[in-house]
């Protein structure tokens, strides 16, 4: 194993440790995913087959359509708020300098730090489909698993842009960064995630194409509940690579600008 | 610049300022107006491979400030600093590879994880190879005595211990130099001796480490130290051996003497010699002959002249012990009484 993935293994064994530490938190996270994919459910069947015919692109189930919705909004939240908090978290306890003096260079601590928290989202994300698949009549039949990994890497890629500029922020303004605030608020009205994009008015659309998420969530819906290929979700796929690789050069950059910033004023724990 | 390869620490003129923090209502009344708080103030020197210096000073002359610079933790504001000969703002990487960082901040540490996973997680970060790492950590655990405490949570271990283990945390990648911040802050005296000792016996004397000791305890830097230099407002107002110190202050060409016989007129005539005497014991009235405890500001050489004075004048000169004033009171001294109070 190269150095660097020792080192990414380094990190995701601290905060396996540290979250196993706290045994009722840990046991109270995997215990929500049961309660909340059973909230979903009901909901599905109270709406019963009222949203069919607009949910026809997307297979026609609504419970299919919540389910991919908050698993892959569950993916931006990740992105958007991991490296936020791990700084902010670093800041509080007293360890960010501890990190920082060591030889391993930022771009692996930002990559390290958010690791656990992919993998711990992805493993939610697994345990939803499989509940899904198992106990509520999810239909994966015709899912084009390959496809369905294609958008999710190009998701995480342009996500963790925005998480990182959210990094940058928190690096230098500590609390109350503006990207966060806007992806989080926007995703969930705009984004798609509890209802298709189609039932905004015209205007709303346009603004919603501006959010990563829809993208996502319109290209995994259609390559994992309706077998779509590649090509048919082509435009999407140009989307968020198009987000991808303006977004995580550029928040790249501005976090090792934010923390020479915050080196240049002395400000690197201050929280 | 050619910088010498038997240096370890080059600083030149360095400085650090920090924008204050201002109340919400004066950053909106007068929102371009900037205050400084200047920490460093042209500060320069050298320390030498395998040199042990100290920098005393009272909170808020500098220190931290100094030692987060060379650390590559700030930025200077102006003026360079050097460690091997790597500039710490343009080539941080470098210098962290070989530096190690004793933090007076020991929650610099995850405490719910026990002290060898901790040190595993520093381990792998600092570039140690996965087959040394487990035999390197139990090797400092060795050293610095607490491999008893190896699986214990960080949060159960005793001041000490932790200051311990922050210690071997800062040598796992074995560095050349340690930048040690008030590493005996929040120890009890008897601690703080065993770590001093250890500090330089097994850092100093058997590792041959160079060593940056930051504290604002006189007596620890020199005890410790070869060399010291203290900050005062951010300015290096002294720089050199303890015993220069008490050279610059004045104070090594003291003797006290037990003497009898006291008669007036006795300072004046060492006066016209040039030669300065205190009266040391308040009790005893000068004139009644008894024996007296007197200083006299005189050195070896000029020793034989006042003896001389002395006798002339019917003293009898029973001890004669040279004065050794104590480093914190000579420290105290140059940093004035409100410094020193803080």
């Amino acid at each position: 194993m190269s150095h660097r993935l020792e080192t990414l293994w380094a990190f995701l064994i601290r905060d396996y440790q540290q979250e196993t530490s706290y045994r009722l938190n840990f046991i109270s996270q995997w215990s929500a995913i049961v309660l909340n994919i059973l909230v979903w459910y009901f909901l599905a069947r109270f709406a019963g087959d009222a949203m069919a015919a607009r949910l026809e692109p997307y297979g026609g189930d609504f419970f299919s359509f919540l389910l991919v919705g908050v698993a892959l909004w569950g993916y931006q939240s990740t992105a958007v708020n991991s490296l936020r908090g791990r700084i902010r978290e670093a800041q509080t306890i007293g360890t960010l300098e501890a990190l920082l003096v060591t030889s391993t260079p930022p771009n692996q601590l930002i990559v390290g730090s958010t690791l656990y928290d992919f993998v711990f989202m992805s493993l939610r994300v697994v345990a939803y489909l499989v509940l899904g698949f198992v106990f509520f009549d999810l239909d994966l039949e015709q899912a084009n698993y390959v496809a369905s990994m294609v958008v999710l890497v190009l998701s995480i890629a342009a996500f963790m842009g925005i998480g990182i500029m959210a990094g940058a922020f928190t690096m230098i303004f500590k609390k109350g960064d503006p990207v966060t605030w806007v992806f989080t608020t926007l995703a969930v009205p705009l984004g798609g995630v509890f209802y298709p994009v189609s039932v905004l008015p015209g205007p709303l659309q346009w603004l919603a194409n501006l959010l990563p998420v829809t993208h996502s969530l319109e290209a995994m819906r259609r390559t994992l509940l309706e077998g779509a290929s590649l090509a048919e979700v082509a435009p999407s796929l140009k989307a968020l690579a198009v987000f991808a690789l303006i977004l995580f050069p550029t928040s790249l950059f501005l976090f090792r600008q934010s923390l020479r910033w915050a080196k240049a004023r002395g400000s690197l724990v201050h929280y | 610049m050619t910088v010498s390869h038997r240096t370890a620490i080059q600083v030149e003129d360095l400085h650090r300022s920090y924008r204050r923090s201002r109340r919400m209502t004066q950053a909106l009344l007068h929102p371009m107006q900037v205050e400084w708080v200047e920490a460093l103030k042209g500060v320069s020197f050298d320390v030498a491979e395998g040199e042990v210096l100290g920098i005393l000073g009272p909170n808020g002359a500098g220190k931290t400030s100094l030692i987060k610079i060379l650390s590559t933790l700030v930025l200077p504001s102006r003026g360079t600093a050097r460690v091997f000969g790597h500039d710490v703002a343009d080539d941080s990487a470098a210098v962290r590879s070989r530096v190690g960082l004793v933090l007076a901040d020991e929650r610099s540490f995850y405490w719910r994880l026990t002290v060898r996973q901790n040190l595993m997680f520093f381990a792998t970060l600092n570039g140690l190879e996965r087959g040394q790492r487990a035999g390197r950590i139990e090797e400092l655990l060795e050293t610095v005595d607490a491999q008893e405490w190896g699986d214990r949570a960080f949060s159960d271990l005793s001041a000490g211990i932790r200051q311990r283990v922050a210690l071997a945390r800062a040598m796992l990648n074995d560095p050349a130099l340690l930048l040690m911040d008030e590493p005996t802050n929040s120890l009890d005296p008897h601690a703080a001796e065993s770590l001093r000792s250890w500090i330089h016996e097994e850092l100093v004397d058997r590792r041959g480490k160079t060593l940056l000791l930051v504290t604002h305890d006189a007596g620890e830097a020199a005890e410790v130290c070869d060399r010291i230099g203290i900050l005062k407002r951010g300015r290096m107002v002294f720089l050199g051996t303890p015993s220069q110190l008490e050279s610059e202050q004045g104070r090594a060409a003291g003797h006290r003497l037990r003497v009898t016989g006291w008669t007036d007129g006795v300072a004046a005539a060492l006066a016209e010699a040039g030669l300065h005497l205190r009266v040391c014991d308040s009790g005893a009235g000068a004139n009644t002959g008894v024996e007296l405890e007197v200083e006299l500001d005189a050195s070896d050489s000029d020793l034989t002249e006042a003896f001389g004075v002395l006798a002339r004048k019917g003293l009898r000169v029973q001890t004669c012990e040279r004065r050794t004033a104590r480093f914190s009171e000579l420290v105290a001294e140059l940093l004035g009484p409100e410094e020193a109070a803080s």
